[in-house]
């Protein structure tokens, strides 16, 4: 039984210059500690997808949503505000890619960890404080007791999305939803919080649904992985089986991002060209056809259907069955391909 | 939107001190300029002797007052005496009244002190919660309801708007007193109207500002914990934008003493600096209205800069916690 | 699949006039609004060259024995559309012929304040150092004093005329394009097209017209277009007061002074003008804010 099943959604911002559809009907679905990575580039709809979810969206945004998003037996874009609001934080917690400017300047850490466990778990104001200097122990504060009562501008990059971590999963969610937890960190900070992650994943049976733009980032952290692009899911396989055989012509060349060892004495990158476009959806090609160099010309008149391209694993790619054949037979087909 | 950039480029520009007396220094160079500018206006380009007169005076009456102010002297020795006498809250004498123009601005002062702080409570019942609320709820019907309220009441003019709550609650309903300050209810309508005034500017800035702060990150996540939109107005929101809103408040009301107070004192006929000066301006009387320009003038001026060094004293604390 | 709407709160994210308090407004305007509010600043514009054609009678003509119809009465002239003052003159009329003073007082000292304000902003801007510290210093000490007073002041030493107050008026307004297009000046000063001309050699005089004039052009229209709306409103209080225009020339702001002893007898005569003139302030405001929006000048 999943703990989220997602189900054809459809995100829509209505803008001055017209609609654009920011997902374009995206299903998947999530196992009780679980952990999915997704991926794309900035723009491929993987942050919209995370707040629809929780129908998380700023004031000015026109937006409309459509699909079904199915947690614990009650549908997320259905259910009135109220019981909305009993999800996101009790039952979903959620992390945001700027630390910086995700917590209130104004008010204690602490308080704002504790008016989450106020809300949802309905403690005392003494029992709340107490028990967030414990969460902020948890994610590895020092002295918990005295930088609990502290504002944000205190702590570094770094501690601040330790107590972003320790704010949603004040109230032992579920489900925590990363969207680019280490983006806005230095490198060395990032491997500490995504070993966090994992490790509270697994110590507290969470699932975790990270949404990143680097390949590097889901390897360290999650069993299974997506890629999005335009809007849409164009792969989606365990993380172990995509690195050797990734389908996607989209996917390739995220992996092929990925700096590597061997081509450290080269010194060379290898970026996809071209420019994601700026809406997805509604066309009659495959969105990625105009930068792929694979395409064919049934590419441009048609959208290609996710197919099975081996056990778990979805690619949206004409040329999908043939790329599976090919790498079933030479092994990692982005490999071969430098 | 002036105020903020103000704000914002005032700030980190050394310590509060030195900007304390920067300002002091500013405001001095700022009245010392107007006060020269009425002198050289009066003395120089005008003949000072009809100036100073009285509407009804005679070539008599004139020869009398050049002679009284010494105005065959060589104008540099006027301008320091004017300046000295200035300096001793010296404005001359009424020519009106025939007492020393301090004497009757200090007279008019409590009145309109009470007329402003009443005024400015008004405006800002009637801007800040609205402005809240509407910033908070962008593009629902209350905001644009209060946006078109806020809107007509800046571009109409202040002292119609005094005549037209007149027309309505004074001549047509009967309701209240439309002049002088003879009782308790004969504040209610200018203090209204200033209210009306100043609350609608006080309305756009602050909706603006809490729009701005309610875009922001810590607003999605306060969302993500599940909070209700109210809490996190109440709880998050207005507690950053509160030290704005206040400071807004405070221009405002120093707003009122350059303009709006002085037209509707004129209106009601409330016995403030405002109907002073008007008063003085029709008479002739150019003593009393430069005392009551100079003095309101260096009120505004470093009101203005009080607010300013409050706001900056208040932002340095925040940032330094 | 159903639909389930989440927020229905904007136009779209990241517009400039969002956060504006006239940005419904401006929604609201679309694309042809706007062409409204022209054609009634057009017919203001009309109104003030030639009155007689939209005047239906001698702004002049008194009758004692028509005098404070109400709006709709009729003398045996006619019709009074706003009725008549204490001397039988019809306030439409009157309206009518009001609109060229105040226009042109609006109009003539905001365009002063814009050119004082431009040129010490390009001077300040451009050359930055001393030259910028004395202007801005200037400016400055022009907006902490409460001019409003200074101009009552002023304008009862020197008798109250129209040419003072369209001396007096542009203090009023100049800081505030001052500041504009000093921004605007140092922003365009670091932009490389300026560079290349100082090293192909083209004098000063020929960057500032050349080079940086057309730049802030469309961003000072749009404030002069809201400015005079604002001046319009200074004029009024001044005239007002007394310390404005004066009797027998005619602004609207006048006609509410003149107006206002008969408040209890006879309204029309003060609210009227107002009407007009809040109405001809609106639309000032609101088409400046529409072409600051929709040319993504942000202020």
């Amino acid at each position: 039984m999943a703990l989220l099943e997602v189900e054809d959604l459809h995100v829509t911002f209505r803008t001055a210059s017209g609609p654009v559809h920011a997902v374009d009907g995206v299903s998947f679905a999530m196992a009780p500690g679980a952990s999915l990575g997704v991926v794309g580039e900035s723009g491929s709809g993987k942050s919209v997808t995370a707040r629809a979810l929780l129908r998380l969206f700023s004031i000015t945004d026109d937006v409309q949503i459509s699909g079904a998003v199915h947690f614990d037996g009650q549908d997320l874009l259905r259910i009135d505000e109220r019981r909305l609001r009993a999800v996101r934080g009790g039952q979903i917690g959620m992390i945001f890619q700027d630390p910086l400017t995700s917590l209130n300047p104004l008010m204690a850490v602490g308080e704002q960890i504790a008016e989450s466990l106020r809300l949802h778990r309905g403690v005392s104001r003494s029992e709340a404080a107490a028990e967030a200097v414990e969460l902020l122990a948890r994610v590895g504060i020092a002295d918990p007791e005295q930088r609990a009562t502290e504002l944000p501008s205190s702590f570094s990059g770094g501690m601040r999305q330790r107590v972003m971590i320790s704010l949603a999963i004040a109230c032992r969610p579920r489900m925590l939803i990363a969207d680019e937890p280490t983006t806005a960190l230095d490198v060395t900070v990032q491997a500490e919080i995504l070993l966090l992650l994992d490790e509270l994943r697994r110590s507290e049976g969470m699932a975790l649904m990270l949404i990143t733009h680097d390949f590097g980032v889901v390897a360290a952290t999650c069993d299974d992985v997506q890629v999005m692009y335009a809007g849409k899911l164009v792969e989606k396989a365990s993380m172990a089986h995509l690195f050797d055989r990734a389908n996607h012509p989209y996917t390739e060349g995220l992996l092929r991002l990925v700096p590597r060892f061997e081509d450290a004495h080269t010194g060379r990158l290898h970026p996809i060209g071209g420019q994601p476009p700026i809406t997805g959806g509604g066309g009659s090609s495959c969105a990625f056809a105009p930068r792929c160099s694979y395409a064919v010309d049934r590419c441009l008149t048609e959208v290609p259907p996710e197919v099975a391209v081996g056990p778990q694993h979805l690619s949206a790619c004409w040329l999908a069955a043939d790329r599976a054949k090919d790498a079933t037979e030479a092994g990692r087909p982005w490999r071969r391909a430098q | 939107m002036q105020t903020t950039t103000a704000t914002a480029s005032a700030s980190s520009q050394g310590s509060l001190r030195g900007l304390l007396l920067r300002r002091l220094r500013d405001g001095v160079i700022v009245l010392l300029l107007v006060v020269t500018v009425i002198f050289f206006l009066a003395h120089v380009v005008g003949n000072p002797a009809l100036v100073f007169a009285p509407v009804d005076a005679d070539d008599e009456h004139i020869e009398r007052i050049h002679r009284q102010f010494g105005l065959d002297r060589p104008v540099h020795e006027r301008y320091w005496e004017y300046l000295v006498g200035l300096a001793r809250l010296d404005f001359g004498e009424s020519t009106w009244q025939q007492r020393p123009a301090i004497d009757a601005v200090v007279e008019a002062l409590p009145s309109t002190i009470i007329l402003t702080v009443v005024g400015i409570g008004a405006a800002a019942v009637l801007g800040v919660i609205p402005g809240i609320v509407a910033g908070a709820r962008a593009r629902k019907p209350f905001d644009k309801a209060s946006n078109l309220a806020s809107v007509t009441a800046l571009s109409v003019p202040n002292f119609w708007l005094g005549l037209l709550l007149i027309l309505m609650f004074g001549v047509q309903l009967g309701w209240l007193p439309t002049s002088g300050r003879f009782e308790t209810a004969s504040i209610v309508l200018p203090a209204a109207t200033l209210g009306i005034v100043h609350g609608g500017r006080i309305f756009q800035l602050v909706r603006s500002a809490t729009f701005e702060e309610m875009s922001k990150p810590y607003v999605t996540v306060a969302r993500s914990k599940g909070l209700t939109e109210w809490s996190i107005l109440r709880r998050h929101v207005v507690r950053n934008t509160g030290v704005t809103t206040a400071t807004i408040v405070g221009w405002e009301y120093v707003r009122m003493w350059g303009g709006a107070v002085f037209a509707i004192e004129y209106v009601f006929a409330w016995p403030g600096i405002g109907l002073l000066t008007i008063d003085a301006a029709h008479r002739q009387d150019f003593f009393v209205l430069q005392a009551a320009v100079i003095i309101a003038g260096a009120f505004v001026i470093f009101s203005n800069l009080l607010i300013d060094l409050g706001y900056q004293f208040i932002d340095r604390r925040i940032a330094a916690s | 699949m159903g639909v389930a709407v989440a927020k229905r709160a904007g136009a779209g994210p990241g517009r400039t006039s969002q956060h504006r308090a006239w940005g419904w407004f401006i929604d609201k305007l679309g694309s042809r609004g706007w062409i409204l509010l022209v054609l009634f600043l057009l017919l203001l514009v009309a109104a003030s060259i030639v009155p007689d054609v939209f005047a239906p009678y001698d702004h002049e003509a008194q009758s004692l024995r028509f005098r404070l119809l109400g709006p709709g009465e009729s003398s045996p002239e006619g019709v009074h559309l706003l009725g008549t003052d204490s001397l039988g003159r019809d306030l439409f009329s009157r309206m009518v012929v009001g609109a060229r003073l105040t226009l042109f007082i609006a109009v003539t000292a905001t365009l002063i304040g814009a050119a004082v304000g431009v040129l010490f902003g390009l001077l300040g801007g451009y050359f930055g150092g001393r030259t910028d510290r004395l202007l801005m210093r200037l400016g400055e000490a022009q907006t902490a004093m409460p001019m409003f007073l200074v101009a009552i002041l002023l304008l009862s030493l020197l008798g109250p005329s129209v040419l003072i107050l369209i001396v007096v008026l542009p203090c009023l307004v100049w800081p505030i394009f001052a500041r504009v297009v000093r921004a605007e000046a140092l922003r365009l000063r670091e932009e490389t097209f300026i560079e290349a001309s100082v090293a192909t050699g083209c004098s000063t005089a020929t960057i500032l017209g050349r080079h940086l004039l057309p730049n802030v052009a469309p961003r000072i229209l749009v404030l002069c277009v809201v400015e005079i709306g604002h001046v319009m409103l200074s004029e009024a209080g001044l005239s007002f007061l007394g310390v404005g225009v004066q009797p027998p020339d005619t602004t609207w702001g006048l006609l509410i002074s003149e107006g206002r002893p008969l408040l209890a007898v006879a309204w029309w005569l003060t609210i009227l003008p107002g009407v007009l003139l809040g109405v001809s302030v609106l639309v000032l405001n609101l088409l400046g804010r529409y072409w600051e929006a929709r040319s993504g000048a942000a202020g």
